[in-house]
């Protein structure tokens, strides 16, 4: 019996009673599906939120030691000095000013609004950029200033109502900009940053920094944050700290498949009830056939090859099953890829794999079947009415 | 000169665990190519235990069997298998055909477990067909067929490998007279070097075999040939 004839007779089999053959399949795709899903879909997520992370670098602050409750100030000369750190894509320092900012100078107490001197690239060095309006430096020396997303929307600063006047403290500037979310969560983003020039001449700022921003590409950031206090504070004796803003992002990444092994569980059960599906599909189909085998061996079939018959129906039903069961996991894979507006992640050897061991168990389930087949004794199995 | 196709020397066959049932005792035979033996008997006298044993489909419980020269009791299943495949025809009483493969299909599967490649089957498949005037049934199935078609298409499967034996049980039990007459000459048709050994009620069949042997309660009747 030569492949060819087996893969026929498995499929003429098959074909005879199409129904069970196709739920038996349908079982082997739900596990497929499911295994190729879980595995896409929490790839899918991970992968964009790494995508973005790497798109953004890694977002680091130097502050003043926690505790203290008195901000630790530097000379905006570090941001420098921390420029030259190899690696580096960004750097910004800031300083929170008194005072809050409002829409009108007739609206009093505190709008939970900082306002903020910033020094240097503030846009590079925290990941973000200008949605509406207009880019300042921090050079520049007139009474204008950027405001952060959340702030934009507390105060009603659209792109339409740009520029617009809004009161810091008593000083009323104008905003000129609208800044883009951050990519974490800091305190940006309910400020309006004021450049150093301004503050430093209308604001009281005394070119002293309490936070300094640094970004710099993923792969190198545990080596960049190695080397940034050394580089502002080389004695240590202003007790900085350092902190990767971006660890939030990391740490979604990774919750994002905190639940993969659970749910991979689950999807191997699915797979191993669709293994015993396929058993007891050939189970019955060996108690049916036993005249069938019993003519079999009379025409000369050796046990190898009874076995080998229904080992082949198991594996056609584990074949078609599994295509189903891919293109299923890949359909929902893409669906939670347009949900998340990021781009799939379809995971080709966890679903080579997820075949295979849909074939192996599929295999497996057919051995027991298969050998009760094969050790049936002709005599007996013809012995039953066909 | 050619040996003997099938010996059987002092087979015993008992089924059954804790106390056995014999089905034969000690028989003896000698099968030589070409010859047509009947074997006859009672309703279990051990005909069917007979042919089995063979026709390789049971091992004998005790004695030996030489098929072709070679002594079963030494084969491997697989060895034995390949022997049933290309030495050994059988033609069962109730036809036994695979129902849901064409009369063409049943004759061309034999050819396929006798290794003869996949392009010679379909024409060796439709000339015994039509050595058996059954070219119009070709693609019919079994139950599209009468009884007398069906065993028709059966013996054309057991002959499908050009046997040196030919195991016919009963082959006209479900048959009218007619229709088991063309069984018979069907049957007999076979080759001058194959032997043809059938169990049988029917006198008339028996008569028409070169000799008989009759089985008395599994054993051989003395005064069998």
């Amino acid at each position: 019996m030569t492949f060819g004839d087996l893969t026929r007779r498995a499929m003429w089999a098959l074909h005879v009673r199409p129904g069970r053959a196709a739920l038996s399949a349908l079982g082997v795709a739900v596990g497929v599906g499911a295994v190729v899903g879980v595995l896409g879909v929490s790839s899918t997520i991970q992968g964009g939120l790494l995508a973005q992370l790497n798109t953004l670098g890694d977002v680091m602050s130097v502050t003043g030691g926690s505790g203290s409750g008195v901000a630790v100030l530097v000379p905006p000369r570090v941001l420098a000095m921390v420029q030259r750190i190899p690696t580096v894509q960004g750097v910004a320092g800031t300083r929170t000013l008194p005072g809050s900012v409002q829409r009108s100078q007739l609206i009093s107490g505190q709008s939970g609004i900082s306002i903020v001197a910033f020094e240097g690239n503030l846009s590079s060095a925290t990941g973000t950029h200008i949605v509406a309006g207009r880019s300042i430096s921090s050079a520049w020396d007139l009474p204008d200033a950027l405001i952060g997303s959340e702030a934009a929307n507390a105060l009603g600063v659209t792109r339409r109502l740009l520029p617009m006047q809004v009161w810091a403290g008593t000083q009323s500037v104008t905003v000129v900009g609208i800044l883009s979310a951050t990519p974490v969560d800091t305190p940006g983003d309910l400020s309006l940053f004021v450049p150093a020039a301004y503050a430093h001449r209308a604001l009281g700022f005394g070119y002293r920094l309490d936070t300094i921003y640094v970004r710099a590409p993923v792969a190198y950031s545990a080596e960049v944050s190695s080397l940034l206090l050394p580089t502002i504070d080389p004695s240590g004796s202003l007790g900085l700290q350092v902190q990767q803003d971006s660890s939030t992002l990391l740490a979604s990444a990774e919750a994002a498949t905190a639940f993969q092994g659970l749910f991979l569980g689950l999807a191997v059960v699915a797979v191993l009830v669709a293994a015993i599906g396929v058993m007891n599909t050939l189970l019955v189909a060996v108690v049916e056939r036993r005249a069938e085998i019993g003519v079999r061996r009379a025409m000369g079939a050796t046990r190898f090859e009874i076995a080998g018959m229904l080992i082949a129906e198991a594996l056609m039903i584990a074949v078609a099953g599994s295509v189903v069961g891919l293109l299923f996991g890949f359909w929902v894979t893409i669906g939670g890829a347009l949900h998340e507006g990021v781009p799939p992640v379809l995971p080709a050897l966890v679903a080579l794999l997820g075949v295979g061991v849909a074939l192996a168990i599929a295999c497996l389930a057919s051995l027991y079947p298969a050998l009760r087949a094969a050790r049936l004794p002709p005599s007996e199995a013809l012995r039953t009415i066909v | 000169m050619i040996g003997p196709v099938v010996e059987l020397h002092d087979v015993s066959k008992s089924f059954g665990k804790g106390v056995p049932v014999a089905a034969l005792s000690g028989v003896g035979i000698t099968l030589l190519p070409g010859e047509r033996v009947a074997v006859v008997g009672k309703s279990g006298s051990g005909k069917s235990t007979l042919l089995a044993i063979a026709g390789t489909l049971e091992r004998p419980s005790s004695g030996s069997v030489m098929i072709q020269g070679q002594n079963l009791a030494r084969m491997s299943d697989r060895a034995v298998s390949r022997l049933r495949a290309q030495h050994i025809g059988f033609v069962f009483q109730n036809f036994n055909l695979l129902q849901r493969l064409t009369a063409q299909e049943n004759v061309t599967e034999a050819l396929m477990y006798g290794r003869v490649p996949s392009p010679e089957r379909e024409a060796r498949g439709r000339a015994l067909l039509e050595q058996f005037g059954l070219e119009a049934r070709a693609s019919h199935l079994p139950y599209q067929l009468s009884g007398g078609e069906q065993q028709r298409v059966a013996i054309a499967r057991a002959l499908a490998n050009e046997p040196t034996l030919v195991i016919a049980d009963e082959p006209t039990g479900d048959l009218d007279p007619e229709s088991g007459a063309v069984v018979v000459e069907a049957l007999l048709s076979a080759g001058a070097n194959t032997a043809v050994l059938v169990a049988t009620h029917n006198p008339d069949i028996a008569a028409q075999c070169d000799r008989q042997i009759r089985l008395v309660g599994g054993y051989l009747d003395p005064g069998s040939p």
